[in-house]
């Protein structure tokens, strides 16, 4: 069996840091496999010899909230790791290496997909991209996401989102009462209303919601995927899907050409090229509707873990914003944030050659007690200001604003609803999910 | 019948599987030895026909670059009932996925599966015997519908971790990946052998990894408890493709008890590192009223900073020949030295300090016929005092003399052809050549 990965004859990629639209890579189940299986056995190579940021990227058994710590508390601010890559869970350095220019989702040297073939994999693996995640625009340059920001502020910023508050109250307050006594976080609630809602946002027409969503769910890997082998059979599902939701987002490009509408993909085309809409578009399908669903999930998971907090919220709804500000702190919906340095750099003191990974461990840096007070207490009244540093990278800030929303809406929706919410069991949380950590199953009951 | 024989390019592993091919040969069956052109020689020095297929698998770089942390994993992991707690699920998950990409895949890589395959199907075999790691058999086989059984030559350490791991795996997720044909996408080596056999359009089973049988050359105190079907087989041993000469002082008999002091061969041809402190060893040796006769290869040579009196340095000798004069063994662990003092009945101290090689030392011992040393915690004493008491005790001679026995029970080679031919015929998809050779079963 074959499989092309990239068949583009069709859309236009313009600019010099997109993908090359013509480069054909063709990987039988063989290779990918073999790839998938190589870098797999890597990250068990390096997890014997104790290093946390290879037990992350492992996603096993043991506790990830232990190995932020250990990473955060490394002798240095930023370290090496075995795996190869230079890792940060310090607060200070965290944020100066979100902040860098010269720290790039992609290798500055290497036009086109970012695919690393292990030639040399005994001595040098490169497991910054495990699979080329660039047809999902997820290894863009940071000059394209600067572009996409600015043309898509319109539907996507802060002002936006607001204006979107009441209809997203309505979807999510018919999903809340449509629950049952018993129903799972995830498959029930989190996932159906970000898919709603980035569906509502790219204005996909009603008999296509059914194609997004499947869409949606196989690209919810995508984030853990570029970090972490996925199995083969998931990872051809994830590739799969990106073609699929490009193919769909296209045909709304084309369509919003000839007759513009106030969705998402129309405001993007006002600013940019039908390529920069294509772009935002599946990013929504690829990143926006994870990220969502995942920061719904652990502010639902920390509340309910915290009755106290969970109380002060049903006192208070105005709270939901400090609950979603406190859960991206706590819990962040994308805990690892990978970069690749565009030249040589110091960091942290630290020279860092061109080509190394940096690595930035959000949930660690989070939890630094020289910056938060009390940091392992999740605390939804705790003042702004201390500056969390989740969705703080070009393609998760993108969906900051929506996703707030949609969480701030969650919680206010389920605490007004099922004030009596609970866990029926614990959270089961997907394999091979270091960078997510994404809820597989979370069954509640509520008592209304 | 024809046989196809195939084991991956490393001695250690091919040896084992030599005189069972002589024996097949020598009962009227054509043998084939398939393996990468590093074992050409090997494989052309045993006397046998060589196919070299696929490209040199590039152990060596493997070996150096991440072998240090596979070993680790390794340590300290036991089959023993009696140490509980030792397979745990994370142990497993990581043993299969650590081995099948550094190992199994590496050394069953694509070119040489393909070139296996492409051969079988032009001479078509009637069975394939497979090292039990050198699963491309297991693919020919099943591509081309001849029986296939696993060659074992030391004790099977892996089936019963693949048996726990798949346990504690439990079914596939429902559905599409726990369906008939597929492998639980958590089981590396199960998802490798089903998108390599995908290759050539058939579904993945559990046989490519069991085979059909497995002959087994080990003991049976040595084999672990197992529900799937074995032909016991006695273990001749066989040197490998190093020069068989006894030499002029073999041939008189040892004034005072003989030691033989070995570090295998192996570590000399290969990045398998040996980590046996030699110095300390001959130290501990010297003054003893023994005399030692010390296989040493030159890189071992450098590493002495004095030879004791007592000690006879030689580069090789047969171990097969020197073996039945001596006393006792002072080994590496290595499962050639092993099985080999094994069956000519001489007590052990191994110092084996690898994962299989500490399970066969720890389950020599359990059964008095040898002592553990694992080589990093050698010292001068603690070697001495074992083998004087080796030397001194006759319990050990006693029990090295029993596992003599129990291995000389089993039937030879030339009497298990016929339990193959059979198996053969019983297994074999497809319509039935002249099987040859003899007729007679005489082996249940």
């Amino acid at each position: 069996m074959t499989h092309t990965e990239t068949d583009e004859t069709t859309t236009a990629e313009t600019t010099a840091d997109s993908p090359a639209a013509t480069e054909q890579v063709q990987q039988t189940d063989s290779e990918l496999g073999r790839h998938l299986l190589t870098a797999r056995g890597f990250h068990w190579i390096y997890g014997t010899g104790g290093d946390p940021y290879a037990l992350t990227l492992r996603a096993e058994s043991d506790d990830p909230v232990a190995l932020a710590r250990r990473i955060r508390e490394s002798e240095t601010p930023l370290w090496q790791s075995a795996t190869g890559a230079w890792v940060t869970g310090r607060h200070a350095t965290a944020a100066d290496v979100l902040a860098d220019p010269r720290l790039s989702l992609r290798h500055a040297d290497l036009p086109g997909l970012q695919r690393h073939v292990f030639s040399d994999a005994w001595s040098n693996p490169k497991l910054c991209h495990i699979i080329p995640l660039d047809r999902a625009f997820l290894h863009a340059s940071g000059a394209d996401h600067e572009r996409w920001r600015r043309a898509a502020e319109p539907a996507l910023g802060e002002a936006a989102a607001d204006g979107r508050r009441k209809s997203a109250e309505r979807v999510h307050q018919e999903t809340a009462d449509g629950l049952g006594a018993s129903f799972d976080l995830m498959a029930d609630y989190s996932r159906p209303v970000a898919v709603e809602a980035a569906a509502a946002l790219l204005g996909v027409p009603d008999a296509q919601r059914d194609r997004f969503s499947r869409a949606c769910v196989a690209l919810g890997v995508a984030l853990d995927a570029a970090l972490c082998p996925q199995p083969l059979v998931v990872t051809r599902r994830l590739v799969e899907a990106i073609e699929d939701v490009r193919d769909l987002v296209g045909g709304l490009v084309t369509a919003r050409q000839a007759e513009p509408g106030d969705d998402l993909l129309s405001t993007v085309l006002r600013a940019g090229s039908p390529a920069d809409a294509l772009a935002v578009g599946v990013l929504t399908a690829a990143a926006g509707v994870e990220i969502t669903a995942g920061l719904i999930n652990n502010a639902v998971e920390a509340l309910l873990a915290h009755p106290r907090q969970w109380a002060l919220l049903g006192e208070d709804a105005e709270l939901a914003a400090g609950a979603v500000e406190e859960t991206l702190r706590y819990a962040p919906p994308v805990r690892l944030e990978s970069r690749i340095a565009a030249e040589d750099l110091t960091l942290a003191g630290q020279d860092v050659p061109a080509d190394a990974q940096v690595v930035v461990h959000v949930g660690a840096a989070n939890r630094d007690p020289g910056v938060f007070l009390s940091p392992e207490h999740f605390d939804i009244t705790r003042p702004v200001g201390q500056g969390h540093l989740a969705l703080s990278g070009p393609h998760t800030s993108l969906f900051g604003a929506f996703a707030r929303l949609q969480a701030e809406t969650a919680v206010r929706t389920l605490r007004e609803r099922h004030p009596r919410l609970a866990p029926a069991d614990g959270v089961q949380r997907r394999m091979r999910s270091p960078v997510l950590g994404g809820v597989l199953r979370f069954t509640l009951t509520s008592s209304t | 019948m024809r046989v196809l024989l195939t084991s991956f390019a490393l001695d250690a592993h091919f040896n084992g599987s030599v005189p069972l091919a002589w024996a097949l040969r020598a009962a009227g069956h054509e043998v084939r030895v398939a393996s990468q052109p590093a074992l050409t020689g090997s494989i052309t020095a045993a006397g046998l026909t060589a196919v070299p297929v696929g490209t040199d698998p590039g152990l060596d770089a493997m070996v150096k670059g991440v072998g240090d942390s596979v070993l680790s994993h390794h340590a300290d992991q036991s089959l023993d009932p009696d140490t509980p707690g030792q397979l745990t699920p994370a142990f497993l998950k990581g043993w299969d996925a650590m081995l099948t990409a550094t190992f199994f895949a590496l050394v069953n890589d694509d070119p040489m599966v393909d070139e296996l395959v492409a051969f079988a199907r032009q001479w078509k075999p009637d069975l394939v015997l497979w090292e039990p790691f050198t699963f491309a058999g297991a693919v020919a086989a099943k591509v081309t519908g001849a029986a296939h059984a696993r060659l074992l030559s030391f004790p099977d350490m892996f089936m019963p971790m693949r048996q726990a791991f798949l346990a504690q795996l439990g079914p596939g997720p429902a559905g599409e990946d726990g369906e008939q044909g597929r492998a639980h996408p958590e089981d590396s080596l199960g998802q490798w052998l089903q998108w390599t056999l995908g290759r050539y359009g058939v579904p993945f089973d559990e046989e490519a990894v069991t085979g059909q049988w497995s002959v087994d050359q080990v003991p049976r105190s040595f084999r672990p408890p197992s529900d799937l079907p074995a032909v016991g087989m006695r273990y001749i041993p066989y040197n490998g493709p190093v020069p068989a000469v006894v030499p002029d002082w073999l041939r008189l008999p040892p004034t005072r008890p003989r030691v033989c002091v070995t570090l295998g061969l192996t570590a000399r041809t290969s990045e398998f590192p040996n980590a046996v402190p030699v110095d300390l060893v001959l130290k501990a040796i010297e003054g003893l009223d023994i005399d030692v006769v010390a296989t040493l290869g030159a890189e071992e040579r450098a590493l002495l900073t004095h030879v004791p009196d007592n000690v006879r340095l030689v580069d090789h000798v047969p171990l097969h020949a020197l073996l039945p004069t001596c006393a006792a063994i002072v080994h590496h662990g290595g499962a050639g030295t092993w099985s080999t003092a094994l069956v000519e009945g001489v007590p052990q101290i191994a110092m084996g300090w690898i994962w299989d090689a500490i399970e066969r030392a720890r389950r020599q011992q359990a059964l008095g016929a040898g002592l553990h040393l694992p080589s990093h915690e050698v010292t001068v004493e603690g070697l001495r005092s074992r083998l004087v008491r080796l030397l001194e005790e006759p319990s050990f001679t006693a029990a090295a003399g029993r596992l003599r026995s129990e291995a000389e029970s089993e039937p030879t080679p030339a009497e298990v052809v016929p339990v193959l031919e059979r198996l053969t015929a019983q297994h074999r998809a497809h319509g039935r050549r002249r099987l040859g050779g003899t007729s007679t079963p005489c082996v249940s």
